[in-house]
């Protein structure tokens, strides 16, 4: 049911942000001992992460990343009809973390304005969504913001909260355009305390803080690592059916970068060779959602030269839910990696 | 799948020689035994035998026969 193929829309843009504070996985040698690290480097592929120093919350990274991309294409807060952020450390309980952005951003009032709370599948549902809402001619141009930026990063006794999870806001432009996107998504709620925090509320990180139990976020890695590599593998089967499409199409699989141990198997599975598939994950760490674009930013900067790029995506995790895009993009459209140390001064004084 | 076998994709998984296990090996006495064997393990399983094995199942394993046991078609 939900698989479709979108037509007369381009993703005609994107950029990405880091916090200014890259910590190597090897300054953990002295809390967990070096051969628990080696070991985490060599299943995880995770050697440098950036993360925020407890300042740079989401929408600060994705509002650097969004301000360059509009620069970059000559638009200004006036040719905006839809901003949707999606993520999971939102700033506030409520209000939307969006409407931050479109103050910063200063987009129209003629805009519609959200937030999506998903993770690791929130660049495909996210891509999904817009594309249905440009196909029906709702919206003529938008910007999707996704990402997740921890403002409470702890060293704890477990070695994947401690050193997996890096942060990073993207910013994707969608228009109106002569290309397509397909999409197929998938969720299963049964697995909804898989992945958990029941605490929110970025910007004033104290109060996530909290050791009363069952409120700590949770993990349950051996469930989701299955999930993963059996569910992605058949989704990617039932793609490659229902769009009379194949391996050969693409030029390059941008896999949600979980952990190098998931990206190898699913890469495996698929028989895709590895030069198709890059990896990311060793410089970023899990940026949650935004591993996608991530992932674009990192291979478009690595480039010898510029050019057009079939694409093919897949984002899994959280809620659970998972999914694929797929969708041209011109690597001249995609701006290097931005490292950036601001932040709202004006959204802790509320 | 022989036995032979087994304890050589377990010990590809747990880092080791085949020689230093044996079917009575406990795997709490492994320091290789970790999280990331458990997710090896998953993987392997799914791979050599198309069976989807629970993370809680294999927590309960306690030596290494019990894993074989469970390496079956």
């Amino acid at each position: 049911m939900h698989s479709k193929e979108f037509h007369n829309i381009q993703v005609s843009g994107m950029a990405c942000a880091v916090p200014d504070n890259k910590v190597l996985t090897d300054s953990y040698s002295g809390h967990f001992g070096a051969d628990v690290v080696e070991r985490f480097k060599k299943a995880t592929g995770i050697n440098a992460r950036y993360i925020s120093d407890g300042t740079q919350t989401i929408s600060d990274l994705c509002f650097v990343a969004a301000d360059r991309l509009m620069k970059s294409k000559g638009l200004t807060g006036k040719d905006i009809d839809a901003l949707i952020l999606v993520t999971q450390m939102g700033d506030y309980k409520i209000p939307s973390t969006a409407y931050v952005l479109h103050k910063r951003l200063k987009i129209r009032q003629d805009c519609l304005v959200f937030d999506i709370n998903l993770g690791c599948s929130g660049f495909v549902n996210g891509l999904y969504i817009i594309a249905g809402l440009i196909e029906s001619g709702t919206v003529e141009r938008a910007l999707l913001l996704v990402g997740d930026s921890d403002t409470n990063h702890q060293l704890t006794e477990d070695t994947s909260f401690t050193m997996m999870f890096g942060d990073a806001g993207s910013a994707t432009l969608i228009e109106s355009g002569k290309g397509s996107v397909r999409g197929m998504v998938r969720s299963d709620g049964e697995g909804f305390n898989t992945l958990i925090t029941p605490i929110p509320g970025a910007r004033f990180p104290g109060i996530m803080n909290s050791n009363e139990v069952g409120l700590q976020k949770k993990m349950d890695g051996e469930d989701v690592f299955l999930f993963t590599i059996t569910q992605i593998p058949k989704l990617f089967k039932a793609f490659y059916k229902q769009f009379d499409t194949t391996e050969a199409d693409y030029d390059y699989f941008i896999l949600h970068q979980a952990n190098l141990m998931i990206i190898n198997q699913i890469a495996k599975k698929l028989k895709v060779p590895p030069e198709k598939v890059p990896v990311s994950i060793t410089k970023y760490g899990n940026t949650d959602g935004a591993s996608i674009p991530v992932g674009i930013v990192d291979l478009c900067e690595n480039l010898s030269e510029k050019k057009k790029l079939k694409l093919i995506t897949s984002g899994f995790g959280i809620g659970l839910s998972w999914g694929i895009t797929s969708f041209d993009i011109d690597s001249e459209d995609i701006l290097p990696m931005i490292v950036t140390s601001e932040y709202f001064q004006e959204g802790k004084n509320v | 799948m022989n036995n032979e076998k087994k304890m050589e994709l377990l010990a590809e998984i747990l880092d080791l020689e085949v020689e230093e296990l044996t079917p009575e090996t406990k795997l709490s006495t492994l320091a290789e035994w970790d999280s990331i064997a458990i997710l090896s393990f998953i993987a392997m399983m799914d791979e050599e035998f198309g069976k989807a094995v629970k993370g809680a199942e294999i927590k309960q394993f306690e030596t290494i026969q019990d894993a074989m046991n469970v390496m079956e078609e």
